[in-house]
């Protein structure tokens, strides 16, 4: 008995310092943020800012997602000690991104959203706000990923990694949305588009 | 589907690369974050309070409330109702009740003339003192061992013992009324009575409010 537990024991020391080891930077960094540390928060800003920005760009209009990655990342600061594990900081702060985008619609009319986008159409192009506007009619799960994807420019892998996904998941949604996204935009499957165009 | 999609390795899927240059547009501009002065993270909560606060900023927190209360509600019902029948079944099936006697007094001779058909003496414990008996059933041990007790009083199995009626018109003794059935009804036939004794003082008290009444009117 005693040996048994003395083994776990070991076991668990052990288990703790290869945790330690085999801890990530983003980790430390949370770990660092929480003690007060703003540099080290910043670096966590730059290194998922792109992760938070295609959250709300695949929900939220255009112009509104730059303030509102902001709200997010300060909403992240103040409750960082919420933050059970430091490990996924990354599908947290995504969570925190999906419900600020909830939270726009509850609070944000209709009408100014409309108005948003009709300037968004102006300056970046009709084309690329219509393909916009398709992926987010598609269902969520491809939405997001898809965002990710071709809009952040992530590989398959890091949009698993960042939004704590399986990688498996991940591939199907993208596989999936990309189906659906071509027959929404109206492209054959060898690329020749129905219309001519968009 | 090529792997391209996947990880941006093999050869480029043409329209994965055109939406690709077409949507880049969209993405994410470095901007400097811009963290108030004052913003401090909050210290992380210990114990319960994770939990409550998770709870609390749940959406389906107001319904989860709402369902748990009401399951509360439900369950403590259950359990006084099963609780108020067990109760009830356990008096009715009472296999023992402790009668207590005062010293020098004749406990289990007295118990055992007073003992009815369903009422057995099984053990005197102290004698002259306690004196345990098993009962067949019985609603209410407070109200059977009084019964008991005095119908054992000594001296009143020599008068003639009073008959009461019952509802379906059937007397019953003093030793019927020593049983469960019996003690039942002794005080729904106590309730008959007063509720009679009551009716009859309301008419008494009516006529002679009419005999006043007539009289006043004579004399006028």
């Amino acid at each position: 008995m005693f040996e048994v537990e003395t083994g776990t024991l070991i076991f668990a020391e052990r288990g703790a310092e290869a945790a330690a080891q085999a801890r990530s930077p983003e980790a430390a960094l949370v770990e660092s943020a929480r003690a007060g540390d703003r540099a080290a928060f910043e670096r966590l800003y730059h290194s998922f800012a792109p992760l938070v920005h295609g959250v709300l760009l695949a929900r939220v209009p255009y112009g509104e997602v730059s303030d509102l990655v902001q709200d997010v990342f300060l909403t992240a600061f103040r409750k960082l000690g919420a933050l059970r594990d430091p490990e996924r900081f990354g599908p947290w702060v995504a969570i925190i991104a999906r419900n600020r985008a909830a939270d726009f619609y509850r609070r944000t009319r209709q009408t100014e959203e409309l108005r948003d986008e009709i300037a968004q159409r102006a300056g970046r192009g009709a084309e690329a706000c219509e393909a916009l506007e398709v992926i987010r009619s598609l269902p969520e799960a491809y939405r997001e990923t898809l965002v990710l994807r071709l809009v952040e420019g992530m590989t398959g892998p890091e949009i698993a990694e960042r939004t704590g996904l399986r990688p498996a998941s991940v591939r199907v949604n993208l596989h999936r949305g990309m189906k659906l996204l071509r027959q929404r935009l109206g492209v054959k499957p060898d690329g020749d588009r129905k219309d001519g165009g968009l | 589907m090529s792997d391209y999609l996947w990880d941006k390795k093999g050869e480029p899927d043409a329209e994965v690369a055109r939406l690709e240059a077409l949507l880049g547009a969209f993405g994410h501009e470095p901007r400097t974050l811009a963290l108030p002065a004052e913003a401090t993270p909050e210290p992380r909560a210990s114990g319960l309070l994770p939990f409550v606060s998770r709870l609390r900023a749940s959406r389906l927190f107001a319904p989860a409330a709402l369902a748990a209360a009401a399951a509360l509600v439900v369950a403590s019902v259950v359990v006084a109702f099963a609780f108020l029948r067990a109760q009830r079944t356990a008096a009715r099936s009472a296999a023992e009740v402790t009668l207590s006697f005062p010293p020098g007094a004749k406990g289990k001779k007295a118990v055992d003339e007073a003992t009815p058909a369903g009422v057995r003496a099984v053990e005197e414990k102290a004698e002259g003192e306690k004196v345990k008996v098993v009962a067949g059933s019985l609603p209410r041990p407070e109200r059977r061992r009084k019964d008991v007790q005095v119908a054992a009083a000594p001296g009143r199995r020599q008068r003639q013992l009073p008959t009461v009626e019952t509802a379906k018109g059937a007397g019953l003794t003093l030793e019927q009324m020593g049983t469960s059935y019996g003690a039942s009804t002794l005080v729904q036939n106590t309730r008959l009575l007063a509720k009679e004794q009551l009716v009859y003082a309301l008419r008494f008290t009516g006529a002679k409010l009419k005999d006043v009444q007539e009289k006043a009117v004579k004399d006028k």
